[in-house]
């Protein structure tokens, strides 16, 4: 928890080579999912089949985008957002509102991922104005939203009939249409956080936030955009999840917490903030998305999905602080 | 209660009595009791006398006990600085281990040792990550958490079916049965037993040289390394006992309810830690809180949950006010001059 907190002794995320360690946690990841196919097909040759493919990029599609928006918030020295599924459940329900009202497409859109970007504003609130820690802050409001969802909507249906449900299973270039929002964005974030000014005022204030502000990037500023940024992707993949889901239920979120978080620490963001590569992290989820698949080839039963992801995460996460403990030199 | 609490918080210093009363109306324990008063008189006012019928306080205490054994063991953690999110999994874990003993014909006693080794040998992974490899405790524990819960559920789909539900392993053994319900006028056995531990948990960790270890390592892991004490040996054992509380905490919890479900204990971690924070503790830093503090706060959920019970609202009412209750909390510890973030 000292490190979590700790702004010292951080590895500056501008320095020398920065990019060849992320590249080599991309390779590192590309073999590791190389590594997981080839044995499955060694497995059962039937593994490399349309299928196949077609599980792994619907599991992308939805954990894809939370973990873009998660890694937003750590990237940005926000430690981690524990609420981002009530962000992506608040729009998936909200569409269904505002559907029944009959609004039009675009405009059901627009207004529904507002209404969680209205919910990240409540998170950076507590963290900016009352300045208390993110985490507790998102685990409460987590917690606490997961409540109000229950009682408010308890569960909607999702009409078939709607343009929602044709964009959840239709395909566009081999790939489901639904893929491509997180493609999109995962393109948009890298050049967003690698080139743009504004995105490295995020990776700054994330590195060593005291510097940050001493050199006139406003911290509030920057902690309100990243927790609404984060809460409107996750509204993003809200509109994703109610494209495949046929009915909506408030605790849908707890399934996709943690496949987040563990791909977010494999791709080699630091939870300690300013470090991180969204290509890695979407290589980390295609690898991750492969897992329930390869399973199932393997003949075991889905439950094992969840066993397996735990540990990988605690691997990561052991590896990702031995190797910072070795860079530092104790 | 809250002037016990007060000299826990300030034992070095003389103070007159309109000082100490100022002082604990003002101090954490101080807005823990006022926290308490207000909400039992919601309850009294809202559900009537009935919240002080002896069965509705043998209610209220038999839903605290065994979150306030697993709380006690895991606030050891807290109190060295490394939370452990697993207890919750653990839970099911240990119960669905030892339901599924002996549901196999494997000895009770045995069973419930086999049950406490397994968790333990998880905890001393979830040592190894945080403590050798230096992994984050938030991570590592979210990792330990799932992982476990889907091993739960693994041992529990194996079993012989014996239930209705493919989900849950059902057994009642009588002896466990009894002496979970048995309760003295209107005190449950286990939570005498609980209370007990919470008292000397509380001399451990103020009076004993042990306890005084453990809050400065929690305190400032540097200084507790420069005084030559063996900082990563008492993270390490703080883990393991709250393993050991969680597994304890399972094999009651197939006792009492006779079956080992395995979605046992979703979201205790959450619960039992937000009581923890509002009797001051810190799941970010190490070093504060002391055990009475989070008995009075397993206490006020435990009395709201019962009162949401009473009015016949939706349970998932109280996790709303557990969520609003720990921003408030923290809020005026930071207030008070606790850590604010930036």
């Amino acid at each position: 928890m000292i490190r979590l907190l700790s702004t010292g002794n951080k590895v500056p995320s501008l320095r020398k080579g920065a990019d060849s360690e992320y590249l080599a946690t991309i390779l590192i990841l590309l073999a590791a999912w190389v590594f997981l196919v080839v044995i499955s097909v060694l497995n059962r040759s039937d593994f490399l089949s349309k299928a196949t493919f077609s599980a792994v990029t619907f599991n992308m599609c939805i954990i894809g985008i939370l973990a873009i928006g998660q890694g937003f918030v750590v990237i940005s020295g926000g430690v981690l957002d524990l609420s981002i599924t009530v962000s992506m459940l608040i729009t998936s329900f909200m569409s269904v509102v505002f559907y029944d009202l009959g609004w039009s497409t675009p405009l059901l859109i627009i207004a529904s991922v507002l209404c969680a970007g209205v919910f990240g504003l409540f998170n950076s609130v507590l963290v900016v104005w009352l300045r208390i820690n993110p985490l507790i802050v998102t685990l409460a409001t987590g917690f606490a939203g997961g409540g109000v969802l229950l009682i408010v909507f308890d569960r909607k249906l999702v009409d078939p009939k709607s343009w929602i449900a044709d964009f959840g299973t239709s395909r566009l270039f081999e790939f489901p249409t639904a893929w491509w929002p997180m493609a999109l964005l995962t393109i948009g974030a890298h050049y967003f956080f690698k080139y743009s000014k504004f995105g490295r005022h995020f990776l700054a204030v994330g590195g060593n936030p005291s510097s940050s502000k001493a050199m006139g990037i406003s911290l509030k500023r920057t902690r309100v955009a990243t927790f609404v940024g984060a809460s409107i992707i996750g509204g993003i993949a809200g509109i994703v999840f109610a494209g495949f889901t046929p009915e909506i239920r408030p605790n849908a979120g707890t399934f996709y917490m943690l496949p987040v978080i563990a791909a977010v620490v494999l791709a080699g963001f630091s939870l300690a903030g300013g470090r991180g590569s969204f290509l890695a992290l979407f290589v980390s989820v295609g690898f991750l998305s492969t897992i329930p698949t390869a399973l199932v080839f393997f003949g075991l039963e889905s439950v094992w999905q969840t066993f397996i992801q735990g540990f990988i995460l605690i691997i990561a996460v052991s590896i990702d602080a031995y190797r910072i403990v070795r860079v530092k030199g104790r | 209660m809250s002037v016990n609490l007060t000299t826990l918080a300030s034992h070095d210093h003389k103070r007159t009595t309109f000082e100490s009363i100022k002082k604990s109306l003002s101090g954490p324990g101080g807005t823990i009791v006022l926290g308490l008063a207000i909400i039992i008189g919601a309850s009294a006012l809202w559900v009537g006398e009935m919240t002080f019928t002896s069965f509705n306080i043998y209610l209220i205490l038999g839903y605290l006990a065994i979150p306030l054994i697993i709380g006690i063991f895991a606030s050891f953690s807290l109190l060295a600085g490394v939370v452990d999110l697993s207890i919750g999994a653990m839970v099911a874990l240990s119960a669905t281990v030892f339901a599924f003993l002996c549901v196999n014909g494997v000895n009770e006693w045995i069973s419930a040792l086999v049950a406490i080794f397994i968790c333990l040998g998880f905890g001393a992974i979830n040592g190894t990550a945080i403590v050798v490899f230096g992994a984050n405790p938030i991570a590592a524990t979210l990792g330990m958490l799932v992982g476990l819960r889907g091993l739960a559920r693994i041992i529990s789909n194996s079993a012989p079916a014996t239930g209705s539900s493919q989900d849950a392993i059902s057994l009642m053994i009588s002896g466990l049965n009894d002496f979970t319900e048995s309760q003295i006028s209107f005190m449950p056995v286990l939570f005498i037993i609980a209370l007990a531990l919470v008292f000397v948990t509380q001399g451990i960790i103020s009076k004993t040289r042990g306890g005084r270890h453990i809050r400065a390592v929690g305190g400032d892991i540097i200084a507790a390394r420069r005084a030559g004490l063996p900082t990563e040996r008492i993270k390490f054992m703080s883990l393991l006992l709250s393993a050991f509380g969680a597994s304890v905490g399972g094999i009651l919890y197939v006792g009492k309810l006779g079956s080992a479900p395995v979605t046992l204990g979703t979201n205790m971690e959450f619960t039992i830690y937000a009581a923890l924070m509002i009797g001051g503790y810190s799941i970010l830093r190490g070093g504060v809180g002391n055990p009475m503090g989070g008995f009075l706060g397993l206490l006020i959920i435990a009395v709201f949950a019962n009162l949401v019970d009473n009015k016949g609202l939706d349970i998932r009412a109280a996790d709303i006010f557990v969520g609003f209750l720990l921003i408030v909390i923290v809020f005026l510890d930071i207030r008070r001059g606790g850590d604010a973030f930036e």
